[in-house]
């Protein structure tokens, strides 16, 4: 009589409809005098039963549309359409143009308050001995200011009735560029990537004449030049040894394109922000003022 | 040597029997090789038929390896976006099915170990218990009146499903593609490129782990 063992190989062989005739027989014999196999067998045809019993699952009804758009995902811009096209549906009451304008002013409104996000000025400006500020020098309706590099934008002029020393120091600076966020239109600076200095004076052409005056003392030149008349600014690219930085500024004042009292520059409290060894390149923004 | 009229009718009905036989083995049966041709030249409404007709068997498939419909969801179009992206290399000297199947349970036992190591059976399992607030104890089936109605009933299938997912991902595949899908042993040996042997001793064993958990469960 065949072992247990091997009597429950059989099983297998009887479900899958391989066995032959003489499996059959012996299986049959082994069960009516082995109680333990015949349960075992019992629970093997309960089991088969119910693996092929196993209700089927079904696939969400818009799985093929959820596959394509896995392998053939939207671009920004269909993704976009899709949106407004959405919108304006959800909207039915309200005609399409007036749903358009408002998607419109929505937009414009984000926009607006995008830009009104406060900058924060470390990053504008890499310190040196702790030094953190916007580099600013009015005096007699002129004046200097740093202008952010990373975030592109110009710190807005600062609308001075009496002249104001610049302040290479922090506190004073930090104070001037966070409390005062406008949104305004690029300017030159902003297109040029220019990030250092503005000068804002009544004749912009006697301050452009004044800097090319200065240049040769410092072992400075001018290599760009850019106008935009409408704006009356004037943008000129400088390049000077990294260790005058200050010097340009009192300087500037100097020769009279910025008429200071008393200028104070942290001399080494800017880091430049593009350099060629020890060469500085940096862009001046000149700009008319109101006065 | 003398031929009979009967003879050679026998012979002619062979040889033309012989001749229906040749494309159906060569194609395997599969009708799906124009669906696959015109996929494979980028026909986009091919590719949607052929996932029209096999989705519900991929979705079987993949939920029978993770147990869980929205993974079996994800995992599904997993295996037809590979399908689709894979088309290209499949070669033909198989069924579009077989291909199909392999690509499934791939990714299936892979999905399986993947969601195994981040715990997720264990996490269902106790979530499950929380929210029917009623364990396997309570299913206690009268084998002798209404076998049937057993077998449909949740809780059994519930318990199966959960043995098939304690089982090893070697054994599982074969279970699933065997007892649950209907595959046959010479299908399931080609995708999972094993000995039709192998595949035989390791359902056996497979079956008996299950058998050994229902008997525990329902005893």
């Amino acid at each position: 009589m065949m072992d247990c063992e091997n009597v429950s190989v059989l099983f297998g062989k009887i479900f899958d409809g391989e066995a032959d005739e003489a499996d059959h027989k012996v299986l049959e014999d082994h069960l009516t005098v082995c109680s333990a196999c015949n349960e075992d067998y019992n629970w093997y045809k309960l089991t088969m039963q119910a693996l092929n019993n196993l209700q089927p699952v079904s696939p969400p009804s818009d799985f093929l549309e959820q596959l394509n758009s896995r392998i053939h995902p939207k671009s920004k811009f269909a993704s976009i359409k899709s949106f407004i096209k959405n919108f304006l549906d959800s909207v039915p009451q309200i005609p399409v143009p007036v749903g358009a304008v408002s998607l419109a002013l929505i937009v414009v409104v984000a926009f607006m308050a995008y830009n009104n996000t406060p900058v924060d000025t470390s990053l504008a400006i890499a310190p040196i001995a702790g030094a953190r500020s916007i580099a600013s020098a009015v005096d007699g309706g002129a004046h200097i200011n740093r202008v952010s590099q990373s975030q592109g934008q110009a710190a807005p002029p600062p609308v001075a009735s009496a002249p104001r020393l610049p302040m290479l120091a922090a506190n004073q600076a930090a104070n001037t560029v966070s409390s005062a966020p406008v949104w305004r239109f690029p300017t030159i600076a902003d297109e040029i990537g220019g990030d250092n200095l503005t000068v804002e004076s009544p004749r912009v052409d006697l301050a452009i004449e004044s800097l090319r005056n200065v240049l040769p003392n410092l072992e400075g030149k001018i290599v760009d030049e850019k106008t935009r008349n409408s704006f009356g600014e004037v943008m000129v690219g400088v390049v000077i040894p990294s260790n005058k930085y200050a010097d340009l500024a009192s300087a500037l004042v100097n020769h009279g394109s910025v008429e200071a009292g008393t200028l104070q520059i942290e001399g080494k409290a800017l880091i430049p922000s593009r350099t060629d060894s020890n060469q500085l390149r940096l862009y001046i923004r000149f700009t008319r003022s109101s006065q | 040597m003398d031929i009979s009229p009967e003879t050679i009718l026998s012979f002619f009905c062979l040889t033309l029997a012989s001749l229906a036989m040749i494309p159906s083995s060569k194609s395997g049966g599969d009708d799906d090789d124009e669906l696959v041709g015109r996929c494979a030249r980028g026909d986009q409404e091919a590719f949607n038929q052929l996932v029209i007709k096999y989705q519900k068997k991929v979705f079987n498939v993949a939920y029978r390896f993770v147990g869980d419909q929205e993974e079996a969801n994800d995992l599904a179009q997993e295996i037809f976006t590979a399908a689709y992206q894979n088309l290209n290399k499949f070669r033909g000297d198989s069924k579009f099915s077989t291909w199909l199947f392999q690509i499934a349970t791939n990714r299936g036992k892979n999905r399986f170990k993947y969601l195994k190591r981040r715990g997720f059976f264990v996490n269902r399992s106790s979530q499950n218990q929380d929210e029917d607030g009623e364990g396997y104890q309570k299913v206690v089936p009268d084998l002798t009146t209404n076998p049937e109605n057993i077998l449909s009933s949740r809780q059994i299938q519930k318990v199966v499903q959960d043995a098939i997912e304690e089982l090893e991902p070697d054994h599982k595949e074969i279970v699933i593609l065997r007892d649950i899908e209907g595959f046959s042993y010479e299908e399931i040996a080609r995708m999972l490129d094993l000995p039709e042997g192998t595949t035989k001793s390791r359902l056996h064993r497979a079956r008996m782990v299950i058998k050994e958990k229902l008997k525990k469960v329902l005893s």
